[in-house]
């Protein structure tokens, strides 16, 4: 049987085919979800959601291969973000649990959800943004400064500051996450 | 980062991507655990429903005619009872903001006359929206599920006539079936008790030692109880009951599983993947029952334009896009061929 191609998904997709929005949708929103959740916003399956209904609106208007594609949705997730974080005026990072139904597979979700949360919590804004762009988003210095509007020093400058953060909070605990 | 990396399996990758020390395992353990963020997707009934708003609009949105005027608000009337009924399935506002700020307006209309709490519209400071009645114009009806010919008129607005500024508009007129709209307040309620008693039958086993009282969840909702009946679907059109269908059958799915199985939680977990194979992660990417060879897409190769419009105007609905971050002036992606290639992969993420 024949295998899609990504432009070939993307140009159903365009039409209106589920199936190709199903794998769009598997490929992407976990990612996607991640990275509102590692925000703090209250509510990431909005936010994918949201972010899906903006890719249907605009993906008619896209050209580039995979990687540039990534780079776009995140770019609209980031916004999202930012608009939930203005709403909100946040600064805690409170991640939710997924629900799943059952209760073992919820419960380790809520020790791993802690452990990210306490990571989080020690980053500043700018150090988050940068981080999960980086690792959860899989993006590149160069994707995530276009999406941050930042230059690529300052990118690197963060995650660097970041990373460091990170390494104090092993360290003062001494525990591995 | 390479694909290892993505799939948690590249700790080294992992560590050169970040420019950590190899050596330093806590620090990579730290970046792991973050990376686990990426592994926990939307739950199946929002993934479901998501799927489903985004494969609808996109196919109206693409049935839209490229011209301006009265064939453009027709068309964002159609755009306008889809997206309503969307909003209405998913009990909120969830995709009101993301819709051209007429659109955003007339999906208030429209839920407001339904009597349904207020939508969030991206900038509220927007003009009223103005659509022209679709019985007056020649194009064909939409063959989606919210916009069947068989609709009634459930939002009007006059304001254009007071208007003498704007003398080419026409009164708004926004068409839903109403049974359509009733149906999938109908999901709405559903999913919304469905939640309550799976919460109630599991428990919270974390802050809660003590094991549920089950007894007094009293039984699983069924779609039957809120009205979602064959007879019911049966007077929709074909392809709302698809969708409702496919809106209902995840959380019946989940409820008889757990209904089935309570104490039981393996058990339970293997009859909820059971009845849902597409949702095993461990699955290789799935084919297009339907794909056919193409000849390759116009305006592939990167030609420095990654199509956002969110960090120009705002014409995703994000407040953050309109501060006119520019999206266009990227330069040629740095990405291997080898990387490109891994990225094709398309992998499902697995979730430990």
């Amino acid at each position: 049987m024949h295998q899609a191609t990504f432009e070939q998904l993307l140009e159903r997709a365009i039409t209106g085919n589920e199936f190709a929005w199903s794998v769009l949708y598997d490929r992407y929103a976990g990612p996607i979800r991640g990275y509102a959740a590692g925000q703090g916003v209250a509510d990431p399956d909005g936010v994918v959601g949201d972010v899906f209904a903006d890719l249907a609106r605009n993906l008619a208007r896209f050209t580039g291969d995979e990687s540039s594609f990534r780079s776009w949705l995140f770019m609209m997730a980031h916004n999202r973000v930012v608009d939930a974080r203005r709403k909100l005026d946040r600064e805690s990072v409170a991640l939710d649990v997924v629900v799943t139904g059952d209760t073992e597979e919820e419960a380790i979700e809520v020790l791993v959800t802690d452990e990210i949360a306490s990571l989080l919590a020690r980053l500043s804004p700018d150090q988050r943004d940068v981080l999960l762009l980086r690792i959860v988003a899989d993006l590149s210095i160069a994707e995530t400064a276009r999406i941050l509007g930042k230059k690529e020093n300052a990118v690197k400058a963060a995650q660097r500051r970041g990373l460091q953060r990170l390494r104090e909070r092993s360290q003062a605990f001494g525990v591995t996450p | 980062m390479t694909e290892n990396s993505r799939n948690g399996t590249g700790r080294d990758e992992l560590a050169a991507e970040l420019e950590i020390d190899p050596n330093d395992e806590q620090l990579i353990d730290a970046a792991e655990t973050l990376r686990n963020l990426r592994e926990h997707p939307p739950a199946e009934d929002a993934a479901a429903r998501h799927v489903t708003a985004a494969a609808t609009l996109a196919a109206e949105l693409a049935s839209a005619p490229p011209r301006g005027g009265r064939q453009r608000m027709t068309a964002l009337a159609r755009v306008a009872g889809v997206a309503a009924a969307l909003m209405i399935a998913t009990g909120g506002a969830a995709y009101a903001g993301v819709l051209p700020a007429e659109v955003g307006s007339a999906v208030s209309q429209i839920t407001s006359s339904l009597g349904l709490p207020e939508p969030k519209v991206a900038d509220a400071a927007q003009p009223p929206a103005v659509a022209s009645d679709q019985s007056s114009d020649e194009e064909e009806p939409s063959p989606t599920a919210t916009t069947t010919t068989d609709t009634t008129m459930v939002g009007h607005d006059d304001s254009a006539k007071d208007h003498p500024d704007r003398p080419d508009e026409k009164p708004v007129v926004h068409r839903i079936p109403p049974e359509v709209a009733a149906m999938l307040q109908s999901v709405a309620d559903y999913r919304v008790a469905a939640r309550e008693w799976r919460r109630c039958v599991i428990g919270d086993r974390l802050h809660e030692p003590e094991p549920p009282d089950i007894a007094a969840c009293g039984d699983a909702p069924t779609p039957e109880a809120f009205g979602i009946t064959d007879e019911a679907l049966a007077e929709l059109s074909e392809k709302a009951q698809m969708r409702i269908a496919r809106l209902v059958e995840p959380i019946t799915t989940r409820l008889t599983c757990i209904e089935s199985h309570l104490g039981d939680r393996q058990a339970m977990r293997e009859c909820i993947s059971a009845s849902n194979p597409e949702a095993k992660k461990s699955d290789p990417p799935r084919q297009d029952p339907d794909a056919k060879p193409r000849e390759r897409r116009h305006g592939d190769e990167l030609g420095g334009r990654d199509g956002s419009e969110a960090g120009r105007d705002g014409r995703d609905g994000s407040e953050a896009g309109r501060e006119g971050r520019k999206s266009e002036d990227r330069p040629a992606e740095r990405e291997s061929p080898e990387r490109k290639q891994l990225k094709d992969g398309g992998t499902r993420r697995h979730r430990r």
